[in-house]
């Protein structure tokens, strides 16, 4: 006998290239928390600032970013560490997807997703108009971010929901 | 019984070989067909099933609007203009020892063999760290010692950040107080009187009172000269000739140093002392022979 409960919230998922994209949002999960594992511990570090240029072209200018109180808002605490704390759950929301098929932790992924994209352009216009200077750290984890929040969107709407699909196909 | 295990097989069901039996074609067409078939069923069920979606979207939102309102309204808070009192009022401050010989910028020995160049912003918090923490410690072991000589320079990059003119005026001013002898005093004093960036902490008339309160020999020359930006010029000119992007930096014999904390500066010019401290050496020499940083009394303007 099926265990309905179960059935109700897991349905297997539209693949990527024959690839769970649970386990594609685990990836950009894990490239998400190491930029921002970098900008945390150089901005933690007494003196320390993100090296902002690539053989030697130098590529906007991170230390004015990582500089400004518009990047310590809360509790003069970097705002990457609160990236780092997102893409932590990001990734533990993704990599359970990924092993239940538990559609509510794909909603999950893409809510707090969500709440990272509309942070983000918050700070994409704080750092452009506010700041006057853009951390190209900043906007890869960004990019990372609208990646994250667009593959748990079309995936969601490319899947049918457990409700919609016979019994048969549940299980 | 329902699997919670990614099945891998095509939701649609049917009869397809068992993935170990078909080549990589079949494979390839068999999850084609899957995903054909899931959006299908997707679409075919989208007109009532998005309300999740929605749910998580507006909860979403409305969590980040109220983020950004945090951010905001907590970021903006700590530049709120100080209170006039306190803008009347400067703090006193002495961080730097009278018995310490100076000429103009350099602190200390002007013959001394090695030379720590420092390079900041007098509205840089991170500067204002530095002053008040970390070169006390640093003047007391090595520039008090004759070892190092200490030799600021003008870096003015917040005014670009935060729009008007306060850290070229509050530099153009402290190069005011270096024309009458009274930089470093002056120096101590802007730290001590430093708020948040654009505040208004170092506009022209509270730049006058710190200089009145430092006592500068000759208030009239000195206030002349700040309110016509005598040194401007000079400043920017240094401050873009540097090349350097953030403050402070700090150098010891021309080499930029990684960081500005004690740590690294003393290990720096231990090395190039040729002294190998113990790890807890520079620690402990520079809590039991920091300058006695006794800020002056406070006082208010007559």
């Amino acid at each position: 006998m099926a265990d309905t409960s179960t059935a109700k919230e897991a349905a297997a998922p539209y693949r990527i290239f024959g690839v769970h994209p649970g386990l594609v949002l685990a990836v950009l999960d894990v490239i998400g928390l190491g930029i921002a594992s970098y900008l945390s511990i150089t901005e933690l570090t007494p003196g320390g600032t993100p090296v902002c240029s690539v053989g030697g072209l130098h590529i906007g200018n991170c230390e004015d970013v990582a500089r400004s109180s518009y990047s310590r808002p809360f509790a003069g605490i970097p705002v990457a560490v609160y990236g780092v704390f997102l893409s932590i759950t990001l990734l533990t929301l993704a990599l359970a997807w990924w092993r239940t098929n538990n559609y509510k932790l794909l909603l999950m992924h893409y809510g707090l997703s969500l709440v990272g994209v509309v942070f983000e352009g918050w700070f994409q216009f704080a750092q452009i108009f506010l700041i006057g200077a853009v951390c190209i750290w900043c906007e890869s984890y960004g990019l990372s971010l609208v990646l994250r929040f667009v593959v748990a969107l079309w995936v969601y709407l490319h899947t049918p929901k457990p409700d919609e699909l016979p019994a048969d196909e549940l299980t | 019984m329902t699997s919670n295990r990614p099945s891998g097989r095509p939701s649609s069901g049917g009869s397809v070989p068992p993935t170990s039996r078909r080549s990589a074609r079949q494979q390839r067409l068999a999850a084609r067909e899957a995903n054909r078939a899931l959006a299908h069923a997707g679409t075919r069920g989208s007109s009532g099933s998005n309300g999740p979606l929605m749910m998580y979207t507006i909860i979403a939102v409305a969590i980040a609007a109220i983020v950004i309102a945090g951010a905001f309204i907590l970021t903006n808070q700590g530049k709120a203009k100080p209170p006039p009192g306190s803008l009347n009022a400067p703090v006193g401050s002495a961080l730097t020892p009278k018995s310490i010989p100076a000429s103009g910028l350099t602190l200390g020995n002007a013959d001394a063999k090695h030379t720590i160049d420092v390079y900041s912003d007098f509205q840089c918090p991170y500067c204002r760290d530095f002053s008040v923490d970390t070169e006390p410690q640093v003047v007391a072991n090595y520039v008090a010692t004759g070892k190092a000589k200490l030799v600021w320079h003008d870096l003015v990059i917040i005014d670009k950040n935060v729009g008007g003119t306060e850290s070229l005026d509050a530099a153009n001013a402290a190069r005011c107080a270096y024309d009458q002898g009274m930089f470093w005093p002056y120096h101590d004093w802007l730290y001590a009187n430093q708020y948040s960036e654009g505040s208004g902490a170092f506009s022209k008339d509270r730049l006058k009172t710190v200089g009145q309160m430092v006592g500068i020999p000759d208030l009239n020359k000195f206030n002349s000269c700040v309110d016509s930006g005598t040194h401007n010029t000079d400043i920017t000119n240094e401050s873009a000739a540097s090349g350097y992007t953030s403050t402070p930096t700090i150098l010891v014999d021309g080499t930029v140093l990684s960081g500005f904390d004690y740590g690294t500066i003393s290990a720096a010019l231990d090395t190039a002392l040729g002294v190998t401290p113990s790890p807890s050496a520079g620690a402990s020499a520079s809590a039991s022979s920091a300058p006695t940083a006794t800020p002056a009394p406070s006082a208010s303007p007559s």
